[in-house]
């Protein structure tokens, strides 16, 4: 039962406008929360998505998780040549290049390129329709190869998945080597340079780990050190009767309104 | 508590005054090389650097007296502020790579460590680059760098989209007048009629009242991107500095950014901001030309490492950037910049970092690393293996638009950095159609020339 | 002086000694150095050479310059004012004992946490036109979102927007503010037969505007300071972007003195905010003794 005094009472219209101003300052973090779970692929997607969608193929009872598809959008055929230089390795060719059971096409000799014929297998035909995606992992820095797929469009299916594997990623793009960014997460941690460790000493990286203990000491240094002089000044401010005292305390007002850049150059 | 505090000084202090490895106790010659590059390009020089130590400590083994010399590759963003606050510090890194638009300014100002007597004393010569890549490294008569990796850029088109619209996907335009032609018949708008029905219309459409048009797709955009929408005016024969003179408002200049706002006023202002504030950023697979919405862009050597990683799959081609018709001659007019390998003033180990920077001007390094960063060569000579084992089938075209004379870099001034942000402003404001090209450039050639007076005398009056 | 005032003096000036020192090294030093430097010319790299009043003649004939500092005071007045209008609002809103009251406390104050280069990323990545979320969203509803970051006439309002979402802490400062407010004078207003509206304009504002004052001195000085958001939406080269339109005076002085290197001119620049700041606050000083009540 409201109460009849109306600072006791609560205003039931309040509840909406705070309710949508609530919605409306969380909302991007909400957001932010929820592209940090998407693929990289999705992130910039246009239009922008909420939830993360993984793409996948089925092969057999595997899942393979991969890029986002592509449409080719000229007929191709996928062959293997026999022989040159590009013997063994899959190649999307022009169907006109491909011909009983051969290969033509451009090769670099001396200065030029000449056209040369070669055996070649065929391994499918590609329709312009069909789609290219690539094997997919979370770490960018895999050094693994990734097997390419040129599959009907309806051959590639999504399924809403988070990816929290983008958090350790994350934290692991914080190295400064780009060799020791494949490196695992706990293999990191520990080759880690501290604030009071030598970097050249063998094997140690600066990591995330360095990077916030420098920041951790700095902050409480600089906290300490604060409060600490902070405590003492205000004591001679408030408690001490002495000449002058007005004067520090106005002087300290003012300091707070010295822009930084006015101090930032000649320091 | 106070003796806490005091403590926690002590110790802040005695960390920052200890310095890491003193050469004396290791017999190591420490260099401390700062580059800006990260992800595969970092790790192609990263290999090279290792390989240099590896030598050193080859050559240490087999003579025992001799102090190797270890490269220490440390990756800096932003490296243009850094290198300054660190030079002005007196703490600068022993060796640096840098942007060829930063030397002029920095040499000015003494921040660079003359190079000149070592290169002839060890032999290199201009003859074994390609022109233009050293003569990007030399100011004021003195060579203050040598080239690294060397950029340059053409027109990129994507082919499926050719084909869709009924263009010969190997067939680029060859003129500037076939590019605007081509980009009309590569644009495609989604228009919502009154009755709510969406049509997909081709071409430059007017405003019809009552419906609302969309941009799909757009054939061109002179503005995109906007890295070097100052330099439009060298497309149409103008220049931007002529001596002690800065031309920004010359006719052929005007000309270039009336053929930039021409397509504004035929896409119309509001509908391009749109579109464009929709794209994605370049190294993404939102990128505006790898998701196809831009059918043609003027782009550089590394487009071919965004394609792959992005877009792969994309059927795309590259070709020299057209020139009016008037002026065939002027085809291929395009950017062509070099990273830079320069000694700071005040380096502890200048003759090791200069052992390090002739080592990657040989032959088989510099391959080695361009070829790892996926670029050309800015050396005179390449062997047919560096063709042969490119990823990027255009590196070739690439290298002729570097090497050819109608290539422009960014002008030789301390005063560029000024210079080129007022062209990008004024570039922005005249594709917005909120100025004339004639008043922009006028202005900024005002500004710019009062900026240049003073940046000379007083550069004259320090060398008295 | 007498021998106890001495000592007082004495005792004063020892306790003080840690932040005078301070003071002087980390503020007055560099203080005085700034004034030194903007009347010569100084590329950092090169000792300075001076040249008398050269730099601030330049710096009020400067087109850059007054563009800058109109861009900065929009700014400034813009978040100060709807950001202090936001803190208030919510404030007052909490301040009556609604259901939930912690997790709408939580929720106002949580994005002000965020550090500031996460924050403006985030809001970049919101905002992008036809792809950003803050337009798709506007487009469900019919309205056609304008091109927040491309378009001069946005550009700054994006940012105020922004920095209004950072309010939550001007907020906690009011609530704490609103809870001194005498209950007695409600109480005695509800008596006179005051509404809601009459109690909002003549107890509470006037009660709280000591806290008001605070917080819009300290927003006009924080706010004179805009830099990061402008250089991290758009990179260091691009200098305000859409046309200059989020040149602020900061980062016009960033790109004088670091990507130019003068540095005597930025610290000319430095000086002259510096002033500005002052003459602000020394006016705003000024208005508090007519418009703010301390009754205690």
């Amino acid at each position: 039962m409201a109460s009849p005094n109306p600072l006791q009472r609560t205003t039931p219209i309040v509840h909406l406008p705070l309710l949508m101003l609530a919605v409306l300052f969380l909302g991007p973090m909400v957001w932010l929360f929820a592209t940090s779970l998407q693929p990289r692929e999705q992130v910039g997607k246009v239009p922008p998505e909420l939830l993360p969608r993984q793409y996948y193929i089925t092969r057999g009872s595997e899942q393979i998780f991969v890029t986002p598809p592509q449409v080719i959008g000229l007929p191709k055929v996928l062959v293997i040549p026999g022989g040159g230089p590009s013997r063994g390795q899959r190649l999307l060719v022009d169907p006109k290049q491909f011909h009983d059971g051969t290969l033509t096409y451009p090769v670099r000799v001396a200065e030029h390129l000449e056209d040369q014929t070669f055996p070649a297998q065929l391994v499918q035909s590609v329709a312009p329709s069909d789609v290219i995606v690539k094997e997919w992992w979370v770490s960018k820095y895999t050094k693994k190869e990734a097997r390419v797929f040129y599959l009907p469009a309806s051959d590639v299916k999504s399924e809403v998945k988070p990816v929290w594997g983008n958090y350790p990623e994350a934290i692991k793009a914080l190295t400064a080597d780009e060799k020791d960014k494949a490196r695992p997460l706990s293999e990191l941690i520990g080759l880690s340079v501290f604030p009071w460790t030598e970097k050249g000493t063998k094997g140690r990286t600066i990591t995330f780990i360095t990077y916030v203990s420098n920041t951790l000491l700095v902050a409480l240094l600089g906290v300490t050190g604060t409060v600490l002089s902070s405590a003492l000044v205000a004591y001679g401010l408030s408690r001490v009767q002495w000449k002058g005292r007005e004067a520090l305390f106005n002087l300290t007002l003012s300091t707070m309104m010295i822009p930084f850049p006015v101090l930032m150059i000649p320091l | 508590m106070r003796l806490a505090s005091a403590l926690c000084a002590l110790v802040l202090f005695s960390s920052a005054c200890s310095d890491s490895q003193s050469d004396k106790s290791t017999g190591v010659r420490h260099v401390v090389y700062w580059e800006k590059w990260t992800d595969f390009e970092g790790e192609a020089m990263g290999r090279v650097v290792d390989a240099f130590n590896a030598k050193e400590r080859e050559h240490a083994r087999a003579e025992p007296s001799y102090r190797p010399i270890e490269v220490e590759m440390v990756t800096i963003s932003a490296i243009e502020q850094k290198l300054l606050i660190a030079s002005a510090g007196g703490n600068p890194p022993d060796l640096a790579g840098i942007y060829s638009f930063m030397m002029p300014s920095y040499a000015d100002k003494g921040a660079l460590t003359d190079l000149t007597e070592r290169a002839k004393r060890d032999g290199i010569e201009r003859s074994q680059y390609v022109g233009r890549y050293y003569d990007l490294a030399v100011h004021r008569d003195k060579l203050w760098g040598l080239p690294s990796t060397p950029a340059s850029v053409a027109l990129h088109w994507n082919k499926r989209l050719f084909r869709e619209a009924g263009l010969d996907p190997e067939k680029p335009p060859e003129t500037l007048e076939q590019l605007d032609e081509m980009a009309e018949k590569l644009t495609r708008w989604e228009v919502t009629l009154p009755s709510g029905e969406k049509q997909i219309k081709v071409g430059y459409l007017p405003d019809v009242p009552g419906s609302q048009k969309r941009l799909l797709q757009v054939g061109f955009l002179p503005m995109e991107p906007p890295w070097w929408s100052y330099g439009w005016g060298f497309v149409f024969g103008g220049k931007l500095i002529d001596g002690d003179k800065i031309t920004a408002a010359s006719p052929e200049n005007i000309q270039a950014y009336e053929w930039l706002a021409s397509y504004s006023k035929k896409l119309g202002v509001d509908s391009v901001q749109r579109f464009r504030s929709g794209f994605g950023s370049f190294a993404s697979a939102q990128n505006p030309f790898l998701s196809g919405q831009l059918a043609m862009e003027i782009q550089g050597v590394w487009m071919y490492n965004f394609i792959k990683k992005f877009a792969d799959g994309m059927l795309w081609g590259a070709a020299p950037f057209p020139a009016p018709a008037a002026h065939p001659e002027r085809r291929g007019t395009a950017n062509a910049e070099v990273d830079q390998l320069i000694i700071p003033t005040g380096s502890q180990h200048p003759d090791e970092a200069w052992t390090f920077i002739k080592y990657t001007q040989r032959q088989e390094v510099m391959e080695e690393l361009c070829l790892g960063q996926r670029k050309h060569t800015p050396l005179a000579n390449v062997s047919e293996a560096f063709y042969a084992k490119h990823p990027n089938p255009y590196i070739r075209l690439f290298r002729e638009m570097g090497a050819s004379p109608n290539a422009w870099s960014s002008p030789k001034t301390g005063v560029w950095n000024e210079y080129g942000r007022e062209l990008t402003t004024a570039a922005d404001k005249i594709s917005n159609l909120n100025i004339s090209p004639q008043e922009a450039l006028s202005q900024v050639q005002t500004r710019v020339q009062v900026s240049y007076d003073r940046d000379r005398a007083i550069f004259l009056r320090r060398q008295r | 002086m007498s021998p106890l005032e001495r000592r007082k003096l004495f005792t004063g000036l020892a306790f003080s000694s840690p932040w005078v020192i301070g003071l002087s090294v980390f503020l007055l030093y560099p203080l005085l150095a700034a004034l030194y430097y903007s009347l010569c010319d100084y590329s950092v790299l090169l000792p300075p050479v001076f040249v008398g009043l050269d730099n601030y003649i330049e710096l009020f004939q400067d087109k850059l310059f007054w563009k800058s500092l109109w861009n900065t005071i929009f700014f400034a007045l813009g978040s100060v004012g709807l950001g202090t209008f936001m803190a208030l609002t919510l404030a007052i809103l909490l301040n009556s004992k609604v259901k939930g009251l912690t997790f709408y406390r939580t929720a106002f104050f949580l994005p002000s946490l965020m550090p500031l280069v996460a924050g403006s990323l985030l809001w970049f990545c919101m905002y992008a036109g036809q792809g950003g979320i803050i337009n798709t969203l506007l487009a469900k509803i019919g309205i056609m979102g304008p091109s927040w970051l491309s378009d001069p006439r946005w550009s700054k309002i994006a940012i105020i927007f922004m920095a209004v979402w950072g309010a939550g802490n001007s907020m906690v400062i009011f609530l704490a503010g609103l809870q001194d407010v005498p209950v007695s004078l409600y109480e005695a207003s509800i008596i006179d037969g005051a509404s809601w509206l009459q109690r909002l304009l003549n107890v509470t504002i006037p009660m709280i505007s000591p806290v008001i004052y605070f917080n819009v001195i300290m927003g006009i000085i924080g706010g004179f300071q805009v830099f990061a958001q402008a250089l991290i939406m758009y990179g260091p080269t691009t200098a305000g972007y859409p046309e200059q339109s989020t040149l602020f005076y900061v980062l016009q002085l960033y790109n004088v003195g670091f990507m130019d290197l003068r540095m005597g001119y930025a610290s000319a620049m430095a000086w002259v905010l510096f002033l500005i700041i002052l003459g602000l606050t020394f006016a705003a000083t000024r208005l508090s003794k007519r418009w703010v009540t301390y009754d205690r």
